[in-house]
């Protein structure tokens, strides 16, 4: 039912770009997870913001579905949603944070802007193919700075199938295929890198995560303050009911 | 999985998780795995505000839009 509509997930902590969204969502306040519907252009709301789903649509998840489908119903595609825009990151670092929270296998478009570029065309056919779609991210990369956070990368552009580390800090690559590979040849490769991927990996419980970076003093820096503003003064809270207070540089309070 | 199961539990998974680190959810120690099980299909995520937008107004879909944390406390790689 999720193919019914655009599904967008921003990282709250990204850039302040990403904090003015929230903020215009949440009548000014700054909170680190948002949600709500709204129409193809962006700008008409479908629904209330709240922080949740549940908060939003209603009590469970059931509820949610069925509000969900009562919206989609009045905005019925009016393109063919196996040729869509392919995904995309602001950087690397973020795909790899993205890619090992989700548990899934990252894919690097790396080259040439000239070069990449019909890529961003010609794989929407490949990440809608059923086989594919909504089991791996896909990252368009110009710049060859993020390679040394990635084990095997092969000199040169290339279609990197990455596996990625644990705490999303670094990567291995799982196979490297030239721009030029055919959509059926990359939807072999990536068929196979998902079923290797999914055999050879546990899946990740969050409390059990969360402790073991603690132990491992694993620390990943937001581009803004961690924190909350939920007063809306436009400054992060500092204890009390605003979560826990926003600095730069170490870990933030507990 | 039929696609009703995978938006339950994609759905599911997305509310305990954007819930996680603030304080209207569970805590972290009380959270376990999510249903869905790796290699299956789940949210295609549009991970920028601008490819989402263009694919919307490409395919006349409506948006779900969520902004949720990569990180846990500053724990990165989980949501």
């Amino acid at each position: 039912m999720s193919r019914a509509f655009v599904c967008v997930r921003i990282d709250s902590y990204e850039s302040e770009e990403h904090q003015k969204y929230v903020r215009t969502f949440l009548d000014g306040r700054f909170e680190n997870s948002a949600f709500c519907l709204l129409s193809p252009g962006g700008q008409g709301w479908l629904s209330r913001a709240g922080r949740s789903p549940e908060m939003v649509l209603g009590r469970n998840v059931s509820s949610c579905v069925e509000q969900m489908k009562l919206v989609a119903a009045l905005y019925p595609p009016r393109a063919d949603v196996k040729q869509t825009e392919v995904q995309d990151f602001h950087s690397v670092r973020q795909a790899l944070n993205v890619a090992a929270a989700d548990q899934r296998v990252l894919v690097v478009v790396n080259g040439p802007s000239d070069q990449i570029a019909p890529l961003r065309r010609s794989l929407g056919s490949v990440v809608s193919d059923d086989r594919i779609i909504g089991r791996f991210h896909i990252d368009f990369e110009k710049d060859y700075e993020w390679r040394k956070t990635v084990a095997g990368v092969k000199d040169g552009a290339g279609i990197v199938v990455i596996r990625p580390g644990e705490f999303g800090l670094d990567g291995t690559v799982m196979t490297q295929l030239p721009l030029n590979t055919s959509n059926a040849d990359i939807l072999t490769a990536l068929l196979v890198a998902n079923t290797e991927f999914a055999k050879s990996t546990a899946k990740k419980v969050y409390s059990g995560h969360v402790a073991k970076g603690e132990q491992l003093g694993i620390y990943f820096e937001g581009a803004v303050p961690y924190g909350e503003d939920r007063d809306g003064d436009g400054r992060i809270d500092r204890g009390g009911r605003g979560g826990f207070p926003g600095r730069r540089g170490g870990r933030p309070g507990r | 999985m039929s696609k009703f199961a995978t938006m339950t539990s994609a759905l599911c998974a997305l509310s305990l998780c954007i819930l996680a680190c603030g304080q209207g959810g569970p805590r972290p120690s009380d959270l376990g795995a999510s249903d869905l099980d790796l290699g299956e299909p789940g949210i295609a995520w549009y991970t920028t505000w601008e490819t989402g937008l263009s694919e919307a107004k490409r395919s006349g879909r409506p948006i779900m839009f969520v902004a949720a944390a990569t990180q846990c406390h500053g724990i990165s790689g989980v949501f």
